[in-house]
């Protein structure tokens, strides 16, 4: 055995230039695959488990000519579902839910910013605010609140413009949000107009200079609101995935009706919950029929959040496949290369190999030659891959996957794993032809070709 | 020429399956090269049209405050006289538009009615900006613009869903319910068109916010108190200047116009969405695209190179008495390298064309998953073509010169290998 592995060594040592460059190759593709492999992996761990966020449980109904649901650039209206005629309330929404079975929940749920003070002045000539809000002021109040606000105390927050949400009280129930302080409001605070306010829990901490935000009163936009719960650390995103649940206000949707008193704004959207995931997209089959049948085919768009997540997936998982395309190219190469260095080596060997052979060497003792050369390559080309990908790992998501790269944690023992496939397709390639070599008999093998 | 290929010949046929093998490898390269090449060059042409003097800044006239939410200032920090001087005085500026966002609920032509997707109200440089091209009519004048007059254009696709036609579009009207920045929401005008454009591409109309219609922005901000507001944000061209050194520059001139605290942010994207990142995280998708394809493929080009090292390396081993004999007959040094250099580049001929003839489908298939991935990551509409023959040539004659490159060692041996010592041995 050792007179077998002095021999390989020798060998090795003959053809240093070679084996560095066979190393080399080896090593590169060992790293892409490893690469690769940890961003992919890590990348499908990160979507699944945003894909477990209530986010992606949730469905968006709004009218089709809503600008921001537009895919063409003009649409004919048909006058007879004219967008006046929309009406998304609440009540619209049991509607739905009604013919809907698969759908778990339904709420209004929109983003707001709201703005600490007196409602914005839009200059000389405005002092009534922006003209398509409708008049946000005192003006708003329910009346016994409006009395009541005039003579309570009212507290200054230290920030001047607060991230916010607009929702009705189904949206705590099916994101499962509870309150740490206090309580959340109710459909029946809802529809009297009541200015409530919920804090997420860090905001609770961060509104005020005592950190104590239970049953404080805050002007926001010129109305008075009383918050009257925080809820629990949640660490969960809103919908958009833009900001934590905990950094957000939540207020209750004020009633609007056109050409009314003024109170609120339209609402554009309605968002139904599907607890179970696997019925979402019957869920969303059902909205979409109930809705054409409401309000004309088309004249309404029903799309669940997850649908736009799996589009943004798709188009990652396109990268990684053009990439992979070429990170797999790079391991034939590096096969082929090894392959064909060893047809040269074990050629020149044949005759060494029969007289060995000829002298009860066995196949098996024969072969470990090749495969103590082979072995030492694709091993060492396997941890220089290694060395190189483990720590650049992190870097590389952030190449791979820029929109998320910071959030995805690498997923080693994957590398590993690849580092470890992508060593054994130049290894079995290595030693075909001695293992093709060695089922000729001694004497084939010490004839001359 | 006929004994190099004579020499080609005669080494494939003497071990044909390895041979088989080795231009397989270079064919790969070359094949990787030739598509990792086109497709990184596309996508940089394509990254140059929004980069470098291309570069297109949105700005606002705001802040972000504590929140994370960005703010507009208001009353508008600039109006007509501040976009002039900012004009003026700043060569970095090639164009400048103002942009403001008139309410078009619905439009009424030929007794039907139709909404719009976007409309923008615009200055005259927005055409330069954008690089829109008129298909028919003309871009509003000056004098439109200074007496806001109701004109419009429109893209192709909705002057041809309102108007049946691009021709017919021309002098018709076009009445606009909801009052393009009035106040009164059941006044109705109407607007003359005088314009077609071609449909904007739809990552300039994502990324940029190019509209389906165009007017005035004067005309967009009505008349009385409203016009008096001037405009939050507006779209520039720059050539040579970064975005800080651009923001700096705008606040000096905000400074000297005698704009109190005066507060602005520049992205590069939609003026209407404020800090907008699509044109951003698509130019950097864009870049990642690029670099990992023209570098990974060079490194299998390089790799695929090796087995030619293999080879003629192999081949001077064997040949070490036969080259000293040839060395005593007369044979000079470079003779010698010549015939090893030869076969290293035939090798490499040979794989790369094989490897270009593969590339036309290859690119097809590859530029199609990139194509899909641009688009799921919100840059649509982009048109990466066909390989073009310059890049086919290319990965040739890379292919070529890489296994030259790495035959040339091997052959600088054989070369140098001492005389007697082969004679020795005979």
């Amino acid at each position: 055995m050792k007179a077998i592995i002095a021999t390989a060594r020798g060998f090795l040592r003959r053809s240093v230039m070679e084996n560095a460059l066979l190393v080399l190759g080896i090593s590169v593709a060992v790293f892409m695959g490893a690469v690769l492999t940890g961003a992919i992996l890590s990348y499908s761990a990160y979507m699944a488990d945003l894909l477990q966020d209530p986010a992606y449980a949730e469905i968006v109904v709004s009218p089709a000519f809503f600008r921001g649901n537009q895919s063409q650039a003009v649409s004919k209206l048909d006058m007879d579902a004219g967008p006046m005629r929309f009406a998304f309330d609440t009540a619209a929404a049991a509607k739905a839910m009604a013919d809907s079975p698969s759908v778990t929940w339904s709420y209004i749920s929109e983003e707001e910013s709201l703005r600490a003070g007196e409602a914005p002045s839009f200059g000389p000539g405005f002092p009534e605010g922006p003209p398509d809000l409708g008049g946000v002021d005192e003006q708003g109040l329910a009346p016994a609140q409006a009395q009541s606000d005039s003579s309570a105390a009212v507290s200054t927050p230290l920030l001047e413009r607060i991230a916010g949400r607009k929702v009705s009280p189904d949206f705590f129930q099916a994101w499962g949000l509870k309150t740490a302080q206090g309580s959340l409001y109710a459909a029946a605070d809802q529809e009297a107009g009541q200015a409530y306010m919920v804090l997420g829990s860090e905001l609770a901490k961060s509104l005020f200079a005592d950190a104590q935000a239970l049953g404080k009163r805050l002007k926001i936009d010129g109305r008075i609101y009383t918050i009257i719960g925080v809820l629990e650390r949640t660490g969960l995103l809103d919908a958009e995935a833009t900001r934590s649940l905990d950094q957000l206000a939540f207020i209750p949707p004020r009633s609007f009706s056109p050409g009314g008193s003024g109170m609120g704004r339209p609402t554009m959207s309605l968002t139904f919950f599907v607890s179970d995931r696997a019925k979402l997209d019957s869920a969303v089959k059902e909205l979409q029929a109930h809705f054409d049948r409401a309000y004309k085919t088309g004249q309404v768009l029903v799309t669940s959040r997850q649908a736009g997540l799996n589009a943004r997936r798709s188009g990652q998982n396109a990268l990684f496949g053009a990439i992979s395309v070429l990170a797999l190219l790079c391991l034939v190469v590096a096969t082929l290369n090894i392959f064909n260095v060893s047809s040269i080596k074990t050629i020149r060997r044949r005759r060494s190999l029969g007289i060995l052979r000829s002298i009860g060497v066995s196949r098996g003792k024969a072969m470990g030659v090749f495969l103590f050369e082979v072995s030492a390559l694709a091993l060492l080309g396997s941890l220089l891959g290694l060395a190189a990908a483990l720590p650049l790992s992190g870097l590389a998501l952030r190449f791979l996957v820029p929109s998320l790269g910071q959030g995805l944690a690498p997923a080693w023992a994957a590398q590993l794993t690849a580092a470890f496939l992508s060593m054994a397709l130049p290894l079995a390639a290595g030693l075909f032809p001695a293992w093709r070599l060695l089922k000729d008999s001694p004497a084939d093998l010490v004839r001359a070709e | 020429m006929r004994d190099f290929i004579h020499g080609i010949l005669k080494q494939t046929l003497a071990h044909p399956a390895r041979s088989a093998f080795l231009i397989l490898a270079v064919a790969m390269g070359s094949l990787s090269f030739a598509v990792g090449a086109a497709l990184s060059g596309r996508l940089s042409a394509l990254r140059a049209e929004f980069s470098g003097e291309n570069t297109r800044y949105a700005v606002g006239g705001g802040s972000v405050d504590s929140s994370g939410s960005f703010e507009w200032k208001r009353p508008p920090q600039f109006n007509q006289a501040a976009l002039e001087r900012i004009r003026q005085d700043m060569s970095e500026i090639s164009a400048l538009s103002p942009i403001s966002e008139p309410r078009f609920m619905m439009v009424t032509a030929n007794k039907a009615r139709y909404t719009i997707r976007s409309v923008l109200g615009v200055g005259l440089e927005y055409e330069a900006i954008l690089g829109l091209s008129l298909v028919e009519g003309r871009f509003f004048s000056q004098a439109e613009e200074d007496t806001a007059s109701r004109v419009i254009l429109l893209s192709e696709t909705t002057a041809s869903v309102i108007y049946g036609g691009v021709k017919d579009a021309i002098g018709a009207k076009l009445e606009v319910g909801g009052g393009a920045g009035s106040r009164a929401r059941m006044e109705t005008v109407i607007y003359e068109v005088i314009g077609v454009y071609e449909d904007p591409s739809e990552f300039m109309r994502k990324g940029f916010g190019a509209p389906d219609a165009l007017i005035p922005y004067t005309a967009a901000q009505g008349s009385g108190m409203m016009a008096r507001f001037g405009v939050e944000s507006f779209i520039i061209r720059t050539k040579g200047i970064g975005p800080e050194a651009l923001r700096i520059k705008l606040l000096n001139v905000l400074s000297s116009l005698g704009v109190t605290d005066p507060q602005l942010e520049l992205w590069e994207g939609n003026p209407l969405s404020a800090l907008d990142k699509t044109v951003e995280s698509t130019k950097q998708s864009m870049f990642v695209f690029s670099s990992a394809l023209i570098s990974l493929s060079f490194i299998i080009l390089a790799l695929s190179a090796v087995g030619v090292f293999s080879s003629v390396n192999t081949e001077v081993a064997d040949a070490g008495k036969s080259i000293c004999v040839r060395r005593a007959l007369g044979a000079d040094r470079w003779t010698i390298a010549r015939g090893y250099l030869m076969k290293g580049l035939g090798f490499g001929l040979s794989g790369g064309i094989l490897g270009i003839l593969a590339a036309y489908p290859a690119y097809s298939l590859v530029a199609a998953a990139v194509g899909l991935a641009l688009e799921r990551l919100g840059l649509s509409g982009l048109e990466l073509g066909s390989i073009p023959p310059l890049y086919l040539l290319l990965a040739l004659a890379a292919s070529a010169l890489m296994s030259l490159l790495f035959s040339l060692m091997p052959a600088l041996r054989a070369s140098r290998l001492v005389i007697v010592e082969g004679l020795k041995d005979l």
